[in-house]
């Protein structure tokens, strides 16, 4: 007889995706989940949750196009879950009489959409996204109090709406602020987007499922909204989706020097782009900084050390070069927003080969013992 | 290893390979560190050149901003000291000490960040320090990247070569920047993002700020108490974790200055030169990498003949096994604050006596 497979979860890593999906995955490792395929294609999608987290809608719509769009409903329709958080949400939700031709599987207005928005305090590179008449507007960022499901816990906002109404069930709050919220625009009117407005709904549609996040629960500094999270994937039932082990299996001197090949470019990137100016990138409707770079450099750094303290590990053999094409690109990265969004999409693919590489290591089967 | 990033490497220059050695805790009981350490090492290696930091470097403690470069000279087992922001750098590159042995056929370089040791050729044999320093940072793509360079003094094989970090002149006595130069090594860059473990944190940093309490009361001046120097100083810099700000920066042209380190300015001055003139000729100095102490004419420096090995003074073998930088020795540091910290930081069983007894084996 078959085990029973456990929940595959598919995460959506290309264009558009920012960095927030290292959140989820490390969120979820935490908590013993590591069935994560890493996709950048939506077309055929063999999971049972669809994750898109944070970045640019517009982006991943450019990249997905009108047929991404059509398999991403057939997958919710027939029988998958999709996950939104913060663009994801936006992706997903009708919230305009003329929407751009997005997932739009959940009708309802959001808050946080006005032609004439509040004035901006702080961050304007992060306050507004033009939408068709009017703006997307973000009137504050970081931690703020959420009611979950009569539960009073704590996730950062970054971008992610406020749901006035919606064909969907509430299952979270906007309740207040907390001393680590930082506004963008006047308190009094972050208090009239957000407090009181829909942080979480849920709808069925058809044989599938949508949860839409506008905060963050996945975030690692958030342990009651990451437990909050987890619970809400277990309670996905699995439909038996097989997950592939990525790689080829590699022990000794051939391990030891592929991951040094891996680390020593790794290393040279990570330093490269801590080293950067303080560029900033527009990349689609998105600002980027070489913080964002430095963060992917980082996690790959953390997944290499991991790889390293094993004895038998799964490898690609092109990542060593490909580490060093991307180290050697950002050294001489300036302020050109398009080398930077190359590098973007190639530190993004390294960072998801890395993780399906370290969850591929931790699944693979172990070698034969000697009797 | 606490208070050690856990690696030696042992660079074999001629093969163009890095082995990479683990610091074994009986090591560090018996050797302390820095210049006990160093010694050690090259009893091991006995025509290397070898980096290495003390103890105490690169942490809480006050002025533990020290590393050590020793080699033999002439038969003569010699020091010289860097500072700054290189010692901490070395250390946590991951590697606490480096062992430079046999001699690369081309010019290289060594670059060390996170545990890994690459050996580059390189074509910057003949550039100035400055060049060099500045290659580096542009090519690596950080300019928080600590180097220790030669110039033409140290390509030259000078008695009168100077080590230079980044852009300023090191403690080096020996003139060990000709063996680098002997070894056809450049420079060596170093950026650290390591970290290191500390056995008892508490006392360790009870130790470190009973340390610092002690040099505060007793540092009432900034900058070198040099005549004159007042008045041409932009501003005093201190090394890493260091209370006293003994650097000066004098401005030496519109866009160019040079950071003094007091006995290299006290030599010009030796040699005749007023404080300006002094500062000025310095620059020239740290730019081709030699000494100030043989002669006031940096150029002519670069060829000169073999010079004596100037050995350590007084207390130097106690702070360059610390990796305290000994300048804070006219403070009168908490020599007992110093032993606690290195006890509590390594969990070893090292008392004042076991630090005096490897220091004299010097």
């Amino acid at each position: 007889m078959t085990p029973e497979r456990p929940l595959k979860i598919a995460l959506y890593t290309g264009k558009g995706a920012s960095h927030s999906w290292i959140w989820f995955v490390d969120t979820l490792r935490s908590h013993g989940i590591i069935t994560i395929e890493f996709i950048t294609d939506v077309r055929d999608i063999a999971a049972d949750v669809l994750v898109v987290s944070g970045g640019d809608p517009f982006a991943l719509f450019s990249h997905i196009g009108r047929e991404g769009v059509s398999r991403m409903r057939s997958f919710v329709e027939k029988g998958g879950t999709y996950i939104g958080i913060c663009a994801g949400t936006y992706f997903a939700l009708k919230f305009h009489d003329d929407p751009y031709p997005w997932l739009n599987l959940v009708r309802g207005e959001i808050s946080n959409f006005a032609v004439e928005p509040p004035p901006n305090i702080r961050m304007p590179h992060k306050y507004l996204v033009r939408y068709r008449d009017g703006y997307v507007f973000h009137p504050v960022r970081e931690a703020i109090t959420l009611n979950y499901n009569g539960a009073i816990i704590q996730a950062p906002l970054y971008g992610g709406p406020g749901i006035l109404s919606a064909d969907a069930e509430s299952q979270a709050s906007y309740t207040n602020f907390t001393p680590k919220t930082m506004f963008l625009c006047e308190k009094e009117a972050a208090t009239q987007a957000l407090l009181g407005k829909k942080a979480l709904v849920t709808k069925k549609v058809s044989r599938g499922c949508l949860y839409l996040f506008g905060p963050h629960f996945e975030h690692p500094y958030f342990p009651e909204a990451n437990r909050e999270l987890v619970t809400l994937l277990s309670r996905i039932p699995p439909r038996g989706y097989h997950l592939e082990l990525t790689g080829s299996p590699i022990t000794g001197t051939e391990k030891r020097t592929w991951v040094k090949d891996v680390k020593r470019w790794i290393s040279n990137g990570r330093l490269a782009a801590l080293g950067l100016q303080n560029f900033q990138w527009k990349i689609g409707e998105k600002m980027y900084d070489p913080e964002r770079l430095a963060y992917f450099f980082q996690a790959c750094f953390t997944l290499v050390a991991f790889l390293e303290s094993q004895q038998s590990i799964r490898a690609i053999p092109d990542i060593p070069n490909r580490a060093q094409t991307l180290a050697l690109q950002v050294r001489k990265l300036g302020p050109d927003a398009n080398e930077a969004e190359i590098i973007l999409e190639g530190i993004k693919t390294l960072t998801s080969d890395l993780y399906s590489l370290a969850f591929s290591t931790l699944q693979q089967p172990l070698p034969p013992q000697r009797p | 290893m606490e208070l050690y990033t856990d690696l030696i490497a042992v660079v074999d220059l001629e093969e163009g390979e890095v082995e990479e050695v683990d610091i074994e805790e009986e090591f560090i009981e018996k050797n302390i560190g820095g210049a006990c350490a160093n010694t050690a090492l090259l009893a091991q290696y006995p025509d290397a050149v070898v980096l290495g930091t003390g103890v105490l470097t690169g942490t809480l403690f006050p002025g533990s901003a020290l590393g050590v470069m020793t080699a033999k000279k002439n038969g003569t087992v010699c020091h010289s000291a860097f500072n700054w922001f290189s010692g901490p750098e070395l250390k946590l590159s991951g590697f606490s000490f480096v062992v430079l042995k046999g001699k690369a056929e081309n010019p290289v370089y060594l670059w060390l960040h996170d545990e890994i040791a690459d050996i580059e050729s390189t074509d910057l044999w003949g550039k100035t320090t400055w060049d060099t320093t500045s290659w580096l940072r542009e090519e690596l793509g950080e300019d928080r990247i600590q180097t220790l360079v030669i110039g033409e003094g140290g390509e030259k094989k000078s008695g009168a070569a100077l080590l230079v970090n980044n852009y300023w002149g090191t403690d080096d006595r020996n003139g060990l920047a000709a063996l680098l130069g002997e070894k056809n090594v450049k420079g060596i860059a170093m950026r650290g993002m390591g970290e290191v473990e500390i056995s008892e944190p508490e006392d360790f940093i009870s130790a470190a700020e009973d340390a610092l309490t002690g040099l505060k009361s007793k540092i009432k001046k900034r900058g070198a108490p040099v005549e004159g120097l007042d008045a041409i100083t932009q501003r005093a810099d201190a090394c890493f974790n260091c209370p006293y700000a003994c650097r000066n920066f004098v401005k030496t042209g519109t866009d160019e200055g040079v950071v003094i380190f007091e006995r290299h300015l006290r030599d010009l001055m030796a040699h005749g030169l007023d404080v300006k003139k002094a500062a000025e000729t310095l620059q020239t100095c740290y730019q081709l990498g030699v000494n100030p102490a043989y002669g006031k004419d940096p150029k002519a420096l670069t060829t000169l003949g073999p010079q004596p090995v100037q050995p350590l003074e007084g207390k130097e073998g106690w702070y360059y096994t610390l990796g305290v930088c000994p300048i804070l020795d006219q403070f009168g540091i908490d020599e007992d604050a110093a032993v606690r910290a290195v006890a509590a930081g390594t969990g070893l069983d090292i008392s004042a006596e076991t630090l005096d007894d490897a220091v004299s084996r010097l």
